[in-house]
């Protein structure tokens, strides 16, 4: 009865979910390119780490620019429990989030007092330092990385995929589980907690919200999605190594994601990750000699975005402003004709 | 037995002491009045009832706990509402998720949450404003959100700062009547007000504050007929009937 009346007052999203799933799941249809469906399976990769990285940065407010550690603990956590215990990712995927939310809340004591500016440009320190410390610690592979590719076992159990559709819906179901549970997050109490904390901390402290406490929340789920989403792209890539997993420019890419695709939004994280790695995809591959293209096109479209969309791509479909331009445009060219 | 009381509160800035040995009680139910010359140190009082910021020295008591050590947020959840000066709207949200956002407090499921901030909105007449952001609404308006955000929390008490400032005369006499229905609801209120003649007209006491300490406390009539109290007025370069 109660999951009836939810459903009744959640119809919106509930279209949503439905239109934009069949969608994603109808898009190997296309094309069952090997390119294509990797480039398919990253981006929904790159959408879950950009929807964990919005309860923090998006709904809380409290951008972090450090969350390729926790990309890199899930990514490590899954590599080793395959190679050296031949357990499956589908286990070692919580330990790996588990590991990644204390992570988070040790992290999180110190760097979550800071604000703004602050806190951003500690979390990038605290991601530099991961770094090193991976690419020192022989134990886990140092500096060389940990390869391995499993060919004796089902790839159901490994979930590394030769043929990568079947691997594209298990993404694609995780991505569906997380928006789902960024929408309840939204929803409740705790979504209003971290958008008054968002909004003026001082003020929501007034108004009775211990934002200590919500924030740390907060960020360790945050952390816990993009373990995660670590967790798959490791079964995805075969091969990690510090390089790879804990450069700036992958915690910043998940920023740039969520920031393109529509900040403290349910679907901006899943448009801005598609935009983004298709993007990348294309522009190495088709403009090889062109190195920086990619970054080029970056530029521009975060031009773009800061212009004409300062919340994002997805307020294309959401706002009614934008929805009015492009009505007007419609009108007048019909006028015109 | 008072519902809260100020014993020796000082509060210091460096070498700045903003507020220097006040104490007073407020009593359940009444309304008492705050006043005092700019920058005697009545917001730097109200920052330390509300927790904002820590005493240097003293207590607060409130309804029976000492929570001279709480965080805001504890004294919030312990029946304290507030408002600022200035206000602090969350100005990404509507006027409907302000209000919910307090009433949390109470109900934790949002959907009972925002019923109730529907009719706080009500009360405070803000139902026409609901579904704007914050950020959309002039200086007035906020700060009837904010007496809105705080009450939705149903404290025992609310702590008022300068509401009536900038006001006109109409919408100075609307605020009044709010700050009377408020309290005739049950909750006790302690309000800033640098116009004298506000807090004259709605005040059981007032209590004067200069330089940081507390000249005197007493009925409005005690106070507006006391030589130091219109010294301090007329010395300060302020008028005391104004
Ligand atoms: N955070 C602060 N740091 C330093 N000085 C402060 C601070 N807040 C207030 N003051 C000083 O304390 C004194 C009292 O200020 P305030 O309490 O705002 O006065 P009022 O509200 O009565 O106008 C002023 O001299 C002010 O400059
Ligand atoms: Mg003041």
């Amino acid at each position: 009865m109660r999951l009836k009346s939810v459903l009744a007052s959640e119809k919106g999203f509930v279209r949503q979910v439905v239109i934009v799933m069949v969608i994603l799941a109808l898009i190997p249809a296309i094309s069952r390119g090997e390119f294509f469906v990797s480039t398919l399976c990253l981006s929904v990769i790159w959408a879950i780490m950009g929807i964990g990285w919005n309860v923090i940065g998006g709904y809380a407010g409290q951008v972090s620019n450090g969350h390729a550690m926790f990309f890199a603990v899930g990514a490590y956590v899954g590599a080793w429990g395959l190679k050296a215990f031949h357990m499956t990712p589908w286990i070692t995927m919580w330990i790996g989030a588990a590991l990644c939310m204390l992570l988070a809340f040790i992290v999180g004591w110190p760097l979550l007092r800071l604000r703004g500016h602050y806190f951003a440009i500690s979390t990038m320190a605290i991601v530099e330092c991961v770094r090193i410390i991976c690419t020192n610690w022989d134990l886990i592979g140092g500096a060389t990385g940990v390869s391995f590719f499993e060919k004796e076992m089902s790839p159901f159990y490994t979930l590394q995929f030769q043929n990568r559709v079947p691997f594209y819906y298990i993404c694609l179901a995780f991505m569906l589980a997380f928006i789902i549970i960024s929408r309840v997050i939204q929803q409740s109490k705790f979504g209003y907690y971290c958008r008054a904390i968002k909004a003026n901390q001082d003020s929501a402290e007034s108004a009775g919200v211990n934002s200590t406490s919500y924030k740390r929340w907060a960020y360790m789920i945050s952390a816990a999605i993009v373990g995660i989403g670590g967790a798959l792209y490791a079964q995805y890539i075969q091969y990690i190594d510090p390089v790879s997993l804990l450069p700036l420019s992958n915690s910043m890419l998940i920023v740039l994601i969520v920031v393109m695709g529509g900040i403290g939004t349910i679907w901006g994280p899943v448009l801005g990750a598609f935009i983004m790695t298709f993007i990348n995809q294309y522009a190495r591959a088709l403009f090889n000699q062109l190195s920086g293209l990619n970054l080029f096109i970056y530029g521009v479209l975060c031009l773009i975005i800061v212009l004409f969309l300062p919340k994002g791509l997805i307020s294309i479909f959401t706002n009614d402003k934008v929805k009015g331009v492009f009505k007007k445009n419609k009108e007048s060219g019909k006028e015109a004709e | 037995m008072a519902l809260l009381e100020i014993k020796n509160a000082t509060k210091a800035f460096g070498g700045l002491k903003a507020n220097e040995d006040v104490t007073f009680d407020v009593e359940a139910g009444s309304i008492v009045g705050v006043v005092g010359p700019n920058g005697a140190g009545k917001t730097t009082l109200f920052n330390s009832i509300s927790r904002t910021h820590d005493l240097t020295s003293g207590q607060i008591i409130f309804d029976g706990k000492d929570i001279t050590k709480y965080k805001a947020y504890q004294a919030c959840a312990h029946g304290m509402g507030r408002t600022y000066q200035i206000p602090q709207a969350l100005e990404d949200m509507t006027v409907l998720e302000n209000i919910t956002v307090g009433a949390l407090l109470k109900h934790s499921k949002v959907f009972d949450a925002m019923e109730k901030a529907k009719e706080v909105s009500e009360f405070c007449g803000l139902t026409e404003l609901n579904g704007k952001l914050a950020s959309g609404l002039n200086v007035m308006q906020k700060k009837r959100l904010e007496i809105a955000r705080a009450l939705a929390g149903e404290p025992k008490i609310l702590l008022l700062d300068e509401t009536m400032a900038g006001l006109n005369g109409v919408e100075r006499d609307e605020a009044i009547e709010l700050i009377r229905r408020i309290n005739k609801s049950g909750v006790t209120i302690l309000m800033i007000e640098h116009v004298m003649k506000v807090v004259m007209s709605v005040s059981d006491k007032v209590v004067v504050i200069v330089s940081g300490k507390k000249l005197m406390e007493g009925s409005p009539e005690e106070v507006t007929t006391h030589p130091e109290v219109i010294n301090a007025y007329l010395g300060g370069g302020h008028n005391a009937g104004r």
